[in-house]
């Protein structure tokens, strides 16, 4: 029997319980939400799928949480400080908008919402923000004791909206394509940032086109999911993905978010990738994708931008125009993407040994299982020169 | 056919793997415990299965001399989280499905006992 998805229930549980019981037992509500899935281990393979899983992963992680509580504090304390609020918003914005408490770091923010409502853990954190997990594990501590129910604001200013796209984008990066480990894309990941976006969305209303741009994007990026996986979940090169197995629909509600997106003259990142995702998801001539990456490079002129405008040139203008253009990115050796590009132009430019070399590097370098053997076989079919 | 015992017993240890799993290592690994279970039902050899809280007490002694304490019995170090009482053809069968247990993934002890035979 199908069991519900548990990265959703996460964020659902937590969101509620800080809501009920106030942003100051995060560290137990935590725990009471693992204890809720942990328990359903014991119930659910004896007593079968509860016919409203998300009702009894709530009740049980409460009745956790209030026999924790009554270990520390008399329960008419805990009744006494719920938090009494008229917001008609969903749990899990009213638990994003009270982590973007302006006593908070951008950076706590950011680790605060990634740990309650993206449910990754410290080590999945330190990961995608590049950072130790002590490190991490210390700075969700200390902003957590900075937490104030009577900070909650409902209406997000700019830079509370900054913080939370951060932490959705992340979230989505980590999902589309994951950095370590087994699996090449974590689509439960995705998904929920899909989700967390569209409620953001929903209630910003157009206060904040670049919602919308990232929701765009997104859906645009999600899309291709069935087009980016072989039959054994290895990965498959942008170059060698059949259009046709896009998803439409997807597509679609990408465009409808876009034109919500448009309504506006000030372009973020997040709009000019959604015009990027939106001409790959069309399959748009090399020329036009180029035309997206000059103007995210211009503006926003990250390494992974950088080597990704590369590999846009030399799809449109042919293996030595990107040659010349990786060769500059020497911040970027220590990344596995700067090699594998190296050795698939060289590759088309004919040089097999320094490709085949490149590959090997590139192989070397990266983090996920699925990236290493689908290297690892790009490197191997090419002939000697 | 003969009775037997299947608990599973959960090391400090193996509490501490549970507290760190993802939400989808959670679902994929309970969704591993509910095919074990439908399985046992299936082959109709499933008599009763549960799954123990912590709430409970520990009793020692009678009368005067009786301790009663808090919880389950902590000197055992491992704590049963859970049991299935099956039927199999001999200890054999019962040892093949005991070993099939998907506790075992994430550190927990699996005993299996069969039921003491009286030879009446």
């Amino acid at each position: 029997m199908d069991t519900p998805n548990f990265r959703a229930e996460h964020s659902k549980i937590t969101a509620h319980l800080v809501r009920k019981f106030g942003p100051h037992h995060l560290d137990d509500i935590l725990d009471a939400t693992q204890e809720a899935f942990i328990t359903a281990h014991q119930s659910w393979p004896h007593h079968g799928t509860p016919l409203n899983p998300t009702g009894w992963l709530i009740t049980t992680a409460e009745r956790r949480l209030i026999d924790q509580l009554r270990h520390k504090i008399r329960l008419e304390t805990i009744v006494s400080e719920l938090p009494i609020n008229e917001v008609k918003s969903p749990d899990e914005l009213h638990l994003f908008f009270l982590l973007c408490s302006p006593k908070l770091s951008y950076q706590d923010q950011i680790c605060l919402m990634l740990r309650t409502l993206g449910g990754l853990n410290s080590a999945e954190i330190a990961r995608l923000l590049h950072q130790s997990e002590e490190a991490i594990q210390r700075r969700i501590t200390r902003a957590k004791s900075k937490l104030n129910p009577a900070d909650l604001t409902t209406h997000p200013t700019a830079e509370s909206i900054t913080a939370i796209l951060k932490t959705l984008y992340l979230l989505f990066t980590e999902g589309y394509e994951t950095a370590r480990g087994p699996d090449h894309i974590r689509p439960d990941l995705a998904r929920q940032a899909l989700v967390l976006t569209a409620q953001l969305a929903l209630h910003t209303k157009s206060d904040f086109p670049e919602v919308h741009a990232l929701k765009a994007l997104i859906h645009f990026n999600i899309s291709r999911f069935p087009a980016r996986t072989t039959s054994e979940n290895l990965p498959i090169f942008l170059a060698d993905q059949d259009p046709a197995q896009y998803d439409q629909h997807q597509i679609q509600l990408g465009f409808q978010s876009l034109e919500q997106a448009f309504q506006t003259t000030f372009l973020t990142q997040y709009h000019l990738e959604a015009g990027l995702a939106a001409a790959i998801s069309l399959n748009a001539p090399a020329e036009e994708i180029l035309n997206w990456h000059d103007q995210l490079v211009s503006s926003f002129p990250s390494p992974n931008a950088r080597l990704s405008h590369a590999i846009a040139l030399g799809t449109a203008q042919g293996p030595e125009a990107a040659l010349a253009q990786i060769a500059t990115l020497t911040d970027l050796i220590e990344s596995p993407y700067y090699h594998a590009a190296l050795g698939y132009f060289q590759a088309k430019d004919g040089q097999n040994q320094a490709a085949a070399e490149s590959y090997r590097r590139a192989t070397s370098l990266t983090m996920s299982l699925p990236m290493k053997q689908a290297l690892t076989r790009t490197g191997e079919l090419l002939s000697p020169d | 056919m003969k009775n037997y015992l299947i608990t599973i017993f959960n090391s400090p240890e193996a509490e501490k793997t549970w507290e760190n799993l993802t939400p989808e290592q959670m679902q994929a690994s309970l969704s591993k415990y509910m095919a074990y279970s439908e399985r046992l039902r299936n082959e109709g050899r499933l008599l009763a299965g549960e799954g123990l809280s912590m709430n409970g007490h520990t009793i020692r002694g009678t009368g005067a001399d009786q301790h009663v304490t808090d919880g389950p019995h902590i000197l055992a170090k491992e704590l049963v989280g859970g049991f299935y009482f099956i039927t199999a053809e001999n200890l054999d069968g019962a040892l093949a499905i005991a070993r099939d247990c998907p506790g075992l993934a994430h550190g927990a002890t699996v005993e299996v006992r069969e039921q003491m035979d009286y030879g009446q």
